[in-house]
C-alpha cells in the first residue's frame, strides 16, 4: 500500500474511528492533499441529542411549592425514573453519531470532553444537556466550554457547586477545576482552592428547570486570594486567571496529545501544541487542524502508537468491518462487557488511558470478540455488576449478541482484495491495522487459509483473525 | 497439555531466562509442583450495599424496631449470638461457624464523610482513598506493586470474575481475572493467542505498547496452562450449592487445594441494593451467601488450609437505620465486616452500633476500614501498609 494511503488511514483513525471500505476508496481517489480541510468543513455540522424536551421537575414548579404532598412526590419520582431510563437512548444515539461520516470530527472531540470532565448525572435531561454543551463548544474556545460546563446543572450537581454557599463553602468543584480541568496537580495550593471555592459560592441552578442561577445572597463578596491575585473575585475572574496561566494550555495540550497523537509523551510536540493553544485563545478546531496538517503527525513513531479505548475498538469495528446491531441495546451490552459505557464515566478522573485498559482478561475479551460478533454468537464473558439497582444502563442480557453481525461484502468490493492467501492477508492487514504483519504470523495464517477454498470464507476468517490480534488493539 | 505446548514452555523459559521479561513467572512454572506455604487472603464483596442491621440484628433495641416497623427481623426469629445481637434467620450456616469459634464480626466499619453513591463508595473501598480523593489504583494492586519479587506471578492475585476490578489494578502490577480455569482456557481457544504465543513467545515486539500486549497475552496463555494443569490434580470433595457465587468459592477452594501460589483471591456477589421489598430479596441473598461460605470454610478446614487463609467480607456501605416507604432501605454508611480463618479473632470485636447516636439517620463509623486493610497488609500478607495505603493507619487488632 502506498505511503499516502497509510497516512490517510492514520488520519481517519485518530480524527474519527477509521475508514470504511467505501470511505477508503473515495479518500484514496481524493488523496491526502486538502483532506484535512475538507474534514474540518464537516465539523461545522452539530447534531444535538434531543431525546428529552425538558427537566423532569419543570412541570411541577407551581405544585411543589407548598409541600410534602406524597402523591405529588411519587409522580415526580416516576418522571425522574423515566427520564433516567432515556439515558439508554442517548447512549445509543451518541454511539451512532460518533461513527457517522458527516459528524465524527466534532463527535470524537465531544467524547474527549466527556472523558475530560467525567460527569455522570442520572437525571436524563441534565445528562443530555451536558452532552449537548460539550458538543456545541467542542471545537470552539476552551474558555467558552469551561464557562458553559461550570454553569451546567449536571456539573453543578456532580461536583456539588449547588451546595457551595457563603456560609459553608463546598470546595469540590474548585478542587477538580484546578486539578483536572486546568492546571493539573502540583500547580496550585490549598489556599488557591479555598479562594476559588469562595468565588463560586452562589453559582447554582434552578431546581425545576435546571437553568443557571446566580444566587446573590449565597455569594461571598469579601476579598479572596487566588493564584497571587486578590480582590472581590467571582467565578468569571477565576476562570480568566486560569486561562491566562500558560500551565493550563500545557496541561490541556498533554491530554489532547494523548488522545490524538500517542500514548508516549513527546514534550517538544506537547509544547508546540500548548503554544498554539495559548496563541489562539484555546481554539480547539484550529489545534486539531494544526495537528493533522503537521508533518510530524505522520511520522512512523506516531502511527499505531495508541491503545484503543473500548469505544474506539467497538466503533472501529463498526466502521471497518460493518459491525451492526440488530437490537440497539446490544451496542450498550458490548460497551458494558468491554468496560466503557458512554454517559457513564467511572469518576471525575474519566476513563483509563493506554495500557491501563489492558489486563489479562480484558485482552482475551478483546481478542475473542471479533469472531463471536461476526457469527452472532453470545460472548463468553458477562459485564461486571456495579450493584446499583437504579442504574438504567444495566439492561439487557447476553442473548442480545445474537442480533449482531458484520458485513464482509463491503470489504470484498475493494479491488485490491486478492483471493491469493498471502496477498489477501497483506491487503487486509494494511487496511485494518495499517501495517504489515510479522512474517511468522503471515505464514501461519497462510497455512490456515490454504485449508479454506471458498473466497468469502477466506475473507471472513482473515478479517476476523486480524481484528483479533494484539495489533488490532492499537491505532 | 499438548506436547508442542510443553516444548514451547520449555523453550520460552529458556529464552526468557536471564532477561527482564517475567522471569519470576517462568520460575514459578519450572518449580516442582509443590505445595504453596504462604498466607492467603480471600475477599468477598457484597455489591449494592448490604443492610448490616438486618444481617446482624440488634434484637433488644427499641429504636431498631421503631425505625423498621415492617422490615425488622422479629426477636424470636433471630439466631442469637449474644444477649444483644443475632444473625438473620437465613444464616444458620454462619451461626454454626460462629458457635464453633470460626468467625469474627467487626461492627461499625466505615470512613469519614461517607459517600452514599455506589460507585464512589465502592471506589473508596477499592482504592483506600479518602472520600474527597479520586485514586486510580486499587489497594490490592498496590499490594502487588509492593510485594516481594517472588510474589509477582501473573496469578498472584486472582479475581474470580470475567473482568478485573479497580481494586486489583496497581500502578505497575495487575491481578488476573478468571471466572474459572476451564472458562479461561475456552476464551483463549476462541482467539489466535495460542498460535501467536507459540510463534513469538513474549519477545515478539520491541515496540513498548505492542510489546506489552504480547507479553500480557503470553502470560495469559501460559498461566491458563499452568493453572489448568495444577487444578486438574485436585478436586474438592465438599458439596457446594448450585449457584454462581458458590461455584466461585468452590473454584477458589480448588485453586487453594491444588497448591497455587496465589496469595489473594477476590469474589463478589451482587443484588444487595434493596430499596424496595427488601425482606424476600435479602433473605434469598443472605442464605446464598451463608450456605456458600459455610461450605467453603468447612472445605478449607478439611483441607488443612483454613489456618493460612483469612476470609474477609465487606460491602460498600450499610443502609439507613429507618426503612423507606417501599419496604426497603436506602443507602447508608457504616457497616459490619465478617472475618474468618487464619489468626482472626472469633466473636464480636467491638460493641453493637449505637442507634442513639446517629448522623442524620445514619450509623456513625467507629473503625476506619483502612485499619482493617493495614492489619491484613502488615500482619498477614507481610507488606508495609504505609507503602500500600500511602498513609499511616494503625492496624486493627483483630488478627
Amino acid at each position: 500500500m502506498s505511503e499516502e494511503n497509510h497516512k490517510l488511514i492514520h488520519l481517519y483513525n485518530r480524527a474519527g474511528f477509521g475508514l470504511s471500505p467505501n470511505g477508503f476508496l473515495s479518500a484514496q481517489k481524493r488523496g491526502l492533499e486538502g483532506e484535512v480541510e475538507r474534514m474540518m468543513k464537516h465539523a461545522i455540522e452539530e447534531r444535538e441529542i434531543k431525546v428529552l424536551e425538558e427537566s423532569p421537575f419543570a412541570k411541577y414548579r407551581d405544585q411543589m411549592g407548598n409541600g410534602r404532598n406524597g402523591a405529588m412526590r411519587q409522580k415526580v419520582q416516576k418522571e425522574v425514573r423515566e427520564s433516567r431510563a432515556k439515558i439508554r437512548d442517548m447512549n445509543i444515539q451518541w454511539m451512532d453519531q460518533l461513527v457517522d461520516s458527516s459528524t465524527f470530527i466534532r463527535e470524537k472531540m465531544t467524547l474527549f470532553w466527556h472523558d475530560h470532565f467525567g460527569v455522570r448525572n442520572l437525571v436524563g435531561y441534565y445528562a443530555q444537556e451536558h452532552n449537548n454543551t460539550l458538543r456545541k463548544h467542542a471545537l470552539g474556545k476552551y474558555g467558552d466550554l469551561l464557562m458553559a460546563v461550570t454553569k451546567d446543572p449536571a456539573m453543578l450537581q456532580f461536583l456539588n457547586n449547588q451546595q457551595n454557599v457563603k456560609r459553608k463553602p463546598n470546595e469540590n468543584y474548585a478542587r477538580e477545576l484546578l486539578e483536572l480541568f486546568t492546571l493539573g496537580r502540583g500547580h496550585y495550593s490549598e489556599q488557591d482552592i479555598k479562594g476559588a471555592a469562595r468565588a463560586f459560592t452562589g453559582w447554582g441552578h434552578d431546581r425545576f428547570s435546571g437553568e443557571f442561577r446566580f444566587r446573590r445572597f449565597q455569594h461571598d463578596e469579601d476579598t479572596k486570594a487566588f493564584m497571587g491575585k486578590s480582590g472581590n473575585l467571582d467565578g468569571d475572574d477565576i476562570l480568566n486567571i486560569l486561562l491566562e496561566n500558560r500551565q493550563t494550555s500545557h496541561f490541556l495540550a498533554a491530554k489532547l496529545y494523548q488522545y490524538y497523537v500517542s500514548d508516549t509523551p513527546d514534550e517538544g510536540i506537547i509544547d508546540l501544541m500548548a503554544k498554539r493553544l495559548f496563541k489562539t485563545d484555546y481554539n480547539m478546531g484550529d489545534l486539531l487542524q494544526y495537528v493533522f496538517e503537521s508533518d510530524w503527525y505522520y511520522e512512523d513513531r506516531f502511527v499505531n502508537s495508541k491503545i484503543k479505548s473500548p469505544v474506539e475498538l467497538i466503533n472501529g469495528m463498526r466502521v471497518q468491518l460493518g459491525l451492526s446491531f440488530g437490537q440497539p441495546l446490544a451496542m450498550l451490552y458490548l460497551q458494558r462487557v468491554l468496560g466503557q459505557v458512554v454517559f457513564y464515566p467511572p469518576s471525575v478522573n474519566g476513563w483509563s488511558v493506554g495500557k491501563e485498559w489492558i489486563d489479562h482478561s480484558s485482552l482475551m475479551s478483546r481478542m475473542s470478540i471479533p469472531k463471536a460478533l461476526a457469527s452472532g454468537s453470545e460472548l463468553a464473558m458477562k459485564p461486571k455488576s456495579d450493584g446499583d439497582d437504579n442504574n438504567p444502563l444495566n439492561r439487557g442480557g447476553g442473548r442480545l449478541m445474537r442480533t449482531v453481525g458484520m458485513d464482509f461484502d463491503a470489504l470484498n468490493q475493494l479491488d485490491w482484495i486478492d483471493s491469493d492467501p498471502a496477498a489477501m492477508i497483506e491487503s487486509l492487514s494494511n487496511f485494518l491495522v495499517n501495517r504489515s504483519l510479522d512474517p511468522k504470523t503471515i505464514s501461519a495464517m497462510v497455512a490456515e487459509l490454504a485449508k479454506k477454498s471458498d473466497v468469502a470464507q477466506r475473507l471472513k476468517w482473515t478479517a476476523t483473525t486480524i481484528a483479533g490480534l494484539p495489533e488490532y488493539q492499537m491505532n | 497439555m499438548s506436547t508442542s505446548r510443553r516444548t514451547f514452555l520449555k523453550q520460552s523459559s529458556l529464552i526468557a531466562a536471564g532477561t527482564a521479561l517475567a522471569p519470576h513467572f517462568i520460575n514459578g512454572m519450572t518449580k516442582p509442583l509443590g505445595e504453596f506455604q504462604g498466607k492467603r487472603l480471600v475477599i468477598i464483596q457484597l455489591s449494592g450495599g448490604n443492610d448490616g442491621l438486618n444481617t446482624v440484628v440488634p434484637f433488644r433495641n427499641d429504636i431498631y424496631y421503631r425505625e423498621r416497623p415492617q422490615i425488622a427481623i422479629q426477636k424470636n426469629k433471630v439466631l442469637q449470638l449474644n444477649d444483644e445481637l443475632g444473625f438473620h434467620p437465613a444464616m444458620e450456616g454462619l451461626k454454626s461457624l460462629y458457635d464453633d469459634g470460626l468467625m469474627g464480626i467487626i461492627n461499625s466499619v466505615g470512613y469519614p464523610n461517607p459517600d452514599r453513591s455506589h460507585f464512589r463508595s465502592m471506589d473508596i473501598w477499592h482504592t483506600g482513598s479518602n472520600a474527597d480523593e479520586n485514586w486510580t489504583t486499587g489497594w490490592l494492586g498496590r499490594y502487588l506493586d509492593n510485594a516481594c519479587n517472588e510474589c509477582k506471578l501473573p496469578y498472584q492475585a486472582i479475581e474470580v470474575d470475567d473482568s478485573l476490578s479497580l481494586v486489583m489494578k496497581g500502578a505497575q502490577s495487575k491481578g488476573m481475572a478468571m471466572s474459572a480455569p476451564d472458562k479461561l482456557m475456552r476464551n483463549i481457544k476462541g482467539t489466535y493467542a495460542e498460535n501467536l504465543a507459540e510463534m513469538h513467545g513474549d519477545k515478539a515486539h520491541d515496540d513498548h505498547q505492542l510489546g506489552y500486549l504480547y507479553k500480557t497475552m503470553v502470560e495469559t496463555v501460559n498461566s491458563a496452562d499452568y493453572i489448568s494443569e495444577k487444578i486438574s490434580a485436585y478436586r474438592s470433595k465438599a458439596e457446594y450449592p448450585q449457584n454462581p457465587f458458590s461455584k466461585n468459592l468452590k473454584t477458589i477452594a480448588e485453586l487453594i487445594g491444588s497448591g497455587m501460589e496465589t496469595s489473594v483471591y477476590y469474589a463478589s456477589m451482587t443484588g444487595f441494593d434493596t430499596h424496595a421489598r427488601q425482606i424476600n430479596t435479602q433473605e434469598r441473598l443472605l442464605s446464598v451467601y451463608s450456605d456458600a461460605v459455610t461450605v467453603f470454610v468447612q472445605d478449607l478446614k478439611a483441607q488443612g488450609q483454613l489456618d493460612n487463609t483469612v476470609i474477609l467480607t465487606f460491602s460498600e456501605f450499610g443502609r439507613r437505620v429507618g426503612q423507606n416507604a417501599s419496604g426497603g432501605t436506602d443507602h447508608g454508611t457504616a457497616n459490619n465486616l465478617f472475618v474468618m480463618g487464619g489468626t482472626t479473632q472469633a466473636g464480636f470485636f467491638n460493641d453493637a452500633p449505637d442507634l442513639t447516636d446517629l448522623d442524620n439517620g445514619d450509623l456513625k463509623y467507629q473503625i476506619d476500614f483502612r485499619r482493617v486493610y493495614a492489619a491484613l497488609l502488615d500482619n498477614w500478607l507481610g507488606v508495609s501498609s504505609k507503602q500500600v495505603l500511602q498513609k499511616e493507619f494503625k492496624p486493627l487488632n483483630f488478627l
